[in-house]
């Protein structure tokens, strides 16, 4: 059974876009750290909070799975940021997939949701 | 002593309401003018005892404690006792505990942990964002701040918070920018920090702008204390002598100074 992750729930609205997660990736549970060899992906969504889903650079299948995951996301609207080697977020956003990237966090912050707004 | 020997650290044993106490007095401390326990210190208490003085029983005794002195009244054969006086130094002691404020400091802003599992992961989306350092003081202070490229510094506060500028470590702009929809707290906190510092005039563009607080002190105070100082001239001896006369100068030193100037 393929797992997915909704983003964009918009209050008060019927809008539930789904981001599907490829089967070689997983997952992360909380509590749990990703493993040496695994980078990550953060997706910001209401429903759940953030989810985290890892995949293996060295596999080639799930690098490959990754980058379609990467790019359904920024296709409906998430902003991803890269997370530099010393821990921090960097200010960059990034423009296609690295394979290199540690972590990534995907934020619902495009004029596409419209859900940042002044208050 | 009556009935009970006084323990170390404990007064006299006194006789209090009884016959006795008025019709065989003794001298020292023994009886009191006291009718009910309730009026002092007292240790232990008794319906019956011996007056080892004078071998007769008495009644309703009871042993005070040690810091009660007593005087002594010869024509009574009674001891008026009477709270013995603090020392200076006990005194100022409890003048200062009494002012003194509670041990312990709280910081009310310092945040509660959660109990939505949303809002625990995106804490701890926020610890890899920010680093672990700033995280330890976002749980202390509720809040983030991030300087953005233009050199403005943001304050930013979990939820719907506004978000306040600084310019220079002062308030310039408080800005309202919310993420619609049930997002955690802290996710929407992640959500105006990365606007800020990827892109900063994107973020002013959603923001809505709400009123600054003025400060107590005038915007130009330095200028003010600046042109005082130019302004200040010695004084006159009239006037320092004007000036010890009505109170407003009690300190030699500055008339001899002035003296001096003048001199």
């Amino acid at each position: 059974m393929s797992m997915t992750i909704e983003v964009n729930p918009l209050n008060g609205s019927n809008i539930r876009n789904q981001v599907k997660i490829p089967d070689s990736l997983q997952l992360l549970p909380d509590g749990e750290r990703p493993k040496k060899n695994q980078h990550l992906f953060r997706i910001m969504t209401a429903k759940d909070g953030d989810k985290r889903v890892v995949w293996d650079n060295r596999d080639l299948d799930q690098i490959a799975d990754a980058k379609a995951m990467f790019d359904a996301c920024i296709e409906e609207g998430l902003v991803p940021y890269r997370v530099d080697f010393n821990g921090k977020v960097t200010s960059e956003v990034m423009d296609e997939f690295d394979p290199d990237a540690e972590e990534v966090i995907f934020l619902p912050v495009s004029k596409k949701l419209g859900l940042v707004a002044g208050g | 002593m009556v009935g009970l020997a006084p323990a170390t650290g404990y007064g006299a044993v006194i006789e209090y309401g009884g016959t006795n106490a008025i019709t065989t007095p003794v001298t020292g401390i023994r009886y009191a003018s006291v009718t009910s326990a309730s009026t002092i210190p007292v240790r232990t208490m008794g319906s019956w005892g011996i007056d080892y003085a004078t071998g007769d029983s008495v009644t309703n005794w009871l042993e005070v404690e040690q810091e009660w002195g007593g005087v002594y009244d010869p024509q009574s054969g009674w001891v008026q006792y009477h709270p013995k006086p603090k020392t200076m130094a006990e005194r100022i002691k409890e003048i200062i505990a009494a002012r003194n404020a509670p041990a312990f400091i709280t910081n009310r802003k310092a945040l509660d942990r959660p109990h939505d599992i949303r809002e625990l992961r995106a804490r701890e989306t926020l610890c890899r964002v920010i680093g672990e350092e700033k995280y330890r003081r976002f749980l202390v202070q509720g809040h983030v701040t991030a300087r953005a490229k233009s050199g403005l510094v943001y304050q930013i506060f979990p939820g719907h918070g506004i978000t306040s500028v600084y310019d220079k470590g002062k308030m310039v702009e408080r800005l309202c920018v919310v993420l619609r929809g049930d997002f955690p707290p802290t996710d929407s906190l992640i959500m105006r920090y990365l606007m800020i510092l990827n892109n900063e005039e994107n973020f002013r563009s959603y923001a809505i702008k709400h009123h600054v607080p003025q400060s107590l002190w005038p915007e130009n105070l330095e200028q003010i204390v600046e042109d005082a100082k130019k302004n200040s001239r010695p004084k006159t001896l009239a006037e320092i002598y004007s000036d010890i006369k009505t109170g407003k100068h009690a300190r030699i030193g500055e008339v001899a100074a002035h003296m001096r100037e003048a001199a």
